[in-house]
């Protein structure tokens, strides 16, 4: 199969958006911060149109359940559990399961199970094994006639419904990403036919329109109560804004940019270990923000951007250099 | 049943169980300690007198009727607590609510800290509390305007060790943060900005409180302290903020599945 330069591109600029959607001195700024999280936040969804993607492009012609289970037991299950017991381990030293009224065991299983309280992307593990374990499901929906029907009724429940509480429910966050899932099968499918490539300035217009309509909502959005739950038919903006700049981005990707940009390409290589382990960079960095002078908002949103970026790279690339093959097993790549 | 299946299932339950929230008991005794400021204290107007089923821990850390002024708080006028106690009591939401309001007047957050002028007062409390065993069910923090001008991090993480001592020696797991960072007109957004970020966290047992900054100036005695109108005003804030509060502990315990787990 030829290389998807397009996705490589799409992938690294995902990992950018939810690096960058991650860091916290933005909410720092009066006021401003809004429309900064409004721009960053919820590219986990371009992560999840990602996996659609590629299970589309890799798994269909050749799928095998046992394999394919097998294969993300080892590149995704193995590095989740490290992790999330390293972060479970030091949560509970800190003491931090006194905070949510549990004992240490069950504070340590309710962590692997949800993705934990402590390192805030980890949530992302347990909600793709519900994927992984439904792609029979998502394989059949991939060969079927209404799979673009599929995809607009998964949309539509991705785009009213919002996150469960502190992303803390893999079924629940499976429910809200799903249609995203659904879009890269459906995109993987339309490229193959040739149809985002020839019609890629309708796409784009799409794009531009959801993406305008989710800027205008969200200059009049007022406060949602949090979790899943509580706003069933309740319109995302932040998840509406990531489709629109996908429907923008994807076409134009597909149609330029489907070509080797170096340094988009290794952010795409290293960016399931940037996902796994810039979140304990932002923590440490977090952790010192108490013992740092007095500055402006916008000096400590530099470093913590030089850092959290600058570091969680290095820290991938010198897992990578010293494990080599093995690092695959332990950060995902 | 392995690990991944077994929470399928349970998050499946979720799913279908969710919207029914559980009743509150009734017959409920609610602890509430409260921390804070002068506005926190009885140095406000008008001194409320008993209402059934609302207590005070005392001096001597005996559960007594409440009235103004409560035994712990400085000053010798009015709370807001009296008027909040009768309003859960009638409410239904307990049968019996016991106050232990320990506010100093005009301390920052830094004055609860070690060597800080609330301090003695704060640890003299805190062997109140385990001499005689008092647990708390929520904690309220009322307090800022003292702050007004300070680096809004350092307030919040000093209000962050702060909270977790409280917590550690009352056993009030939750704490309610008001917003409050307005007073003789003068006001720092910063600071009520830091108060939102930290109460906007109820999984880790931090709830927004009210927001004392609306109250209008013509409930309040001084432009901060408040009259009786406006301590009524402020009683039915802290009325709804309980409310909320404890709506959206079960949803986050409901949703997060933590429930399971307890």
């Amino acid at each position: 199969m030829q290389h998807k330069h397009h996705i490589d591109s799409f992938r690294a600029l995902s990992i950018l958006f939810v690096m960058a959607g991650h860091l916290n001195t933005p909410s720092m700024a009066e006021g401003g911060s809004k429309w900064f999280y409004f721009l960053v936040s919820n590219a986990t969804a371009w992560f999840v149109f990602i996996s659609g993607y590629l299970f589309c492009a890799l798994e269909s012609l050749r799928f095998n359940y046992r394999r394919y289970l097998a294969r993300k037991l080892k590149n995704v299950v193995s590095p989740y559990v490290i992790l999330i017991c390293l972060a479970s381990t030091i949560s509970i030293v800190r003491g931090r399961h006194e905070y949510l009224d549990l004992s240490a065991p069950a504070y340590f299983i309710w962590s692997i199970i949800v993705g934990g309280d402590f390192i805030g992307p980890l949530w992302f593990m347990p909600m793709i094994f519900v994927f992984f374990l439904l792609s029979p499901a998502f394989l059949a929906t991939a060969q079927a006639k209404w799979l673009h029907l599929a995809t607009i009724a998964g949309l539509m429940i991705s785009v009213f419904t919002c996150r469960p509480i502190y992303n803390l429910n893999p079924v629940l966050s499976f429910l809200h990403f799903a249609g995203f899932y659904l879009a890269g099968i459906s995109a993987c499918r339309l490229e193959e036919i040739g149809h985002i490539q020839k019609h890629w300035i309708i796409w784009t217009l799409i794009g531009l329109l959801v993406f305008g309509s989710s800027i205008i909502v969200n200059s009049e959005n007022t406060h949602t109560p949090p979790g899943f739950m509580a706003n069933i038919g309740r319109l995302d903006v932040a998840q509406v804004s990531k489709l629109g700049l996908l429907m923008i981005l994807m076409p134009l990707l597909m149609k330029f940019m489907n070509r080797e940009v170096r340094a988009l390409r290794f952010l795409a290589s290293i960016s399931f270990g940037l996902f796994f382990l810039h979140g304990f960079v932002s923590f440490a960095f977090s952790f010192t923000l108490p013992m740092l002078p007095e500055m402006s908002w916008m000096s400590l949103f530099i470093m913590e951007t030089l850092v959290v970026f600058g570091a969680s790279i290095f820290i991938v690339r010198t897992i990578q250099k010293t494990l080599r093959e093995r690092s695959r097993h332990v950060i995902g790549c | 049943m392995s690990l991944v299946a077994k929470s399928l299932f349970i998050s499946a339950g979720i799913l279908i169980c969710s919207n029914a929230i559980a009743a509150e008991s009734t017959d409920r005794h609610l602890r509430i300690l409260v921390a804070g400021q002068s506005i926190s204290s009885n140095c406000n107007q008008h001194r409320f007198g008993p209402e059934a089923g609302v207590f005070q821990v005392s001096k001597d850390g005996l559960e007594i009727e409440a009235r103004d002024p409560l035994q712990w708080a400085d000053c010798d006028g009015g709370s807001i607590w009296l008027p909040l106690g009768k309003r859960i009591i009638e409410s239904g939401m307990a049968q019996k609510v016991t106050f232990m309001s320990i506010g100093v007047g005009g301390t920052s957050v830094h004055d609860w800290r070690p060597g800080g002028r609330a301090y003695a007062k704060l640890q003299s409390a805190f062997k109140l509390i385990e001499d005689k065993k008092i647990r708390f069910d929520y904690g309220f923090w009322l307090q800022g305007s003292s702050d007004i001008g300070s680096d809004p991090i350092r307030y919040e993480n000093a209000l962050k060790d702060l909270v977790r001592e409280l917590r550690q020696t009352s056993g009030a797991r939750d704490w309610l943060i008001a917003i409050h960072s307005s007073c003789f007109g003068q006001s720092d957004n910063r600071i009520a900005q830091a108060q939102e970020r930290l109460a906007r966290n109820a999984l880790h047992g931090y709830f927004k409180g009210p927001d004392i900054n609306s109250i209008e100036k013509g409930l309040r005695t001084d432009s901060c302290h408040l009259n009786k109108a406006g301590q009524e005003v402020a009683a039915g804030l802290w009325f709804k903020a309980l409310q909320d509060a404890q709506r959206t502990d079960h949803v986050t315990e409901e949703e997060t599945l933590l429930r399971f787990f307890r």
